[in-house]
């Protein structure tokens, strides 16, 4: 991994864009909001998750609720069909909500490997500047020498390799 | 071209008076209860946007201003509906009011009466919205509420009187909501061209969080009769939901919420000029078939040439003058 500070969040937006052909990992460590525009993330899996999530949720408690009423315990409510699905939607769709914002939450802490409470980066005494006035970023994989110079070209005020 | 269409569809539906009354009494009301929305939905959303501010509201305001400026087309837009009154209502029938527990209040006079304050109201807040600068906020907090109650009493007066034994408590609430939408939609189709990057995405949020509302209202009045299970209020629902009608219901389940719905949630879509004008005028042709499909069938009539006619003629003439007084000092002086 290689750990790397700049004075400006210019600097460090001009790092981030010369880093962005190499295919490496960055992630940046700023002591204020990046643009949306400049931030090195892809678009997040969340959504996806939590849509998936919901829809599974709801129609599996309208297939639940479905089955209890037909095959499970059929009882004759007012002459109605067994199937009488109309009100299933409501609980149908406060179970997909449920689920939609249980599986957001717990793929959000997922996707930053939550449990996981160290990272290598914490141990990096420059990268403490990054709560001050440090624009740090830390790039794993790639090619070390390349990265190496693109960084140096940028004038860094700290470059350095660090174990991961 | 919307004049055209206007003016073509009113005189369409003038020849279709002297051939088929009773289709052009059902099919003008069927109208003119969609296009109130238009000039009350936009007031509201103005009055709303005094308080709360955003920058929704600027991207809407010379679309809702010349909506609401639109208003005094009710004056002669309601007289086919007062000459036609014991057409439409079985309350304004001699030999059938008597026999109503509640023509108390469902009687011609207090109708009148009614309706004439709704008007005063109206008009005194859409002159306040229009005339005065958007600074002032004290009237819109008071017209609010007040805007609210008496859209729901005359939208009861209007449509849902037409079958005096249906009860629903939801029934103001959810026309009012549908109105909100209907001219929210009908403000989006021009914005969403002249609007800024940003606020492209704010009213794709607005018109989605209007559609789930809609559609929670609309589903959960159908629940609840579906569950008590009284004829009196089935019966609304048989007429509605057998022989054609039933594809009505059907499609507004699909475009007025399912389809809306599924593609506003997508942020790229939501930032899409092109796709948030086709979503808002999609929002709007399913209100109109809401129209139709909420007061034809107390009439016992379908669709035909007379109820086209009468919907293009009341909507295109509210889009013409719409887009005339959009042009004028009355429009344009606070946007």
């Amino acid at each position: 991994m290689i750990v790397a500070g700049f004075g400006s969040a210019e600097a460090l937006r001009r790092a981030v864009a010369s880093l962005a052909p190499e295919g490496a990992r960055v992630e940046t460590f700023t002591p204020d909001d990046l643009d949306e525009a400049t931030e090195p993330t892809k678009s997040s899996a969340v959504p996806i998750i939590m849509l998936g999530a919901g829809l599974l949720g709801g129609f599996g408690f309208f297939a639940l609720q479905a089955y209890g009423t037909m095959s499970g315990y059929p009882i004759n409510v007012g002459g109605r069909p067994d199937f009488s699905w109309p009100p299933f939607i409501v609980n149908a769709f406060e179970f997909g909500v449920l689920c939609a914002i249980g599986a957001g939450f717990l793929g959000f802490f997922a996707i930053n490997r939550m449990p996981k409470l160290f990272i290598a980066e914490d141990a990096c005494d420059e990268l403490r500047e990054a709560s001050r006035d440090g624009w740090f970023l830390s790039v794993r994989g790639g090619d070390p020498k390349r990265v190496r110079a693109l960084l140096d070209s940028v004038g860094p005020i700290a470059l350095k390799e660090w174990p991961e | 071209m919307a004049w055209a269409l206007g003016v073509v569809g009113v005189a369409v539906s003038g020849l279709g008076a002297f051939l088929h009354a009773r289709a052009f009494y059902f099919g003008w009301l069927a109208a003119l209860s969609v296009w109130i929305g238009w000039p009350l939905g936009s007031l509201s959303l103005l009055l709303i946007h005094r308080l709360t501010g955003g920058r929704w509201g600027d991207a809407l305001r010379p679309y809702l201003r010349a909506g609401t400026a639109t208003l005094p087309l009710l004056l002669p837009a309601i007289l086919p509906v007062l000459i036609g009154l014991p057409v439409l209502y079985a309350w304004a029938r001699p030999e059938q009011a008597p026999h109503l527990a509640n023509s108390f209040y469902l009687n011609v006079p207090f109708f009148l009466g009614r309706g004439a304050a709704y008007l005063i109201l109206w008009l005194g807040l859409a002159a306040f919205a229009l005339f005065t600068s958007p600074a002032n906020t004290r009237v819109a907090a008071i017209g609010l509420p007040l805007l609210a109650l008496t859209f729901t009493f005359a939208i009861i007066d209007l449509t849902m009187s037409l079958d005096p034994a249906f009860n629903s408590s939801v029934y103001g609430m959810l026309q009012g909501a549908g109105a909100v939408l209907f001219a929210l939609s009908l403000a989006v189709v021009p914005a969403a061209w002249t609007a800024k990057r940003d606020a492209v995405a704010d009213l794709g949020k607005l018109l989605l969080a209007l559609v789930v509302l809609w559609a929670y209202l609309d589903f959960m009045q159908f629940l609840i009769v579906w569950e008590s299970n009284l004829s009196h209020d089935a019966g609304w629902y048989q007429a509605r939901m057998s022989g054609g009608w039933a594809w009505a219901f059907t499609a507004q389940a699909a475009f007025h919420f399912a389809l809306p719905f599924g593609l506003l949630i997508v942020p790229g879509i939501q930032r899409n000029r092109a796709a948030m004008a086709a979503i808002a005028v999609l929002l709007a042709f399913m209100a109109a078939l809401r129209g139709w499909w909420t007061v034809l069938p107390a009439g016992q009539r379908p669709v035909g040439w007379i109820e086209l006619a009468c919907m293009c003629g009341m909507l295109g003439c509210g889009a013409g003058l719409a887009a005339s007084l959009g042009r004028t000092q009355l429009v344009q002086r606070h946007v």
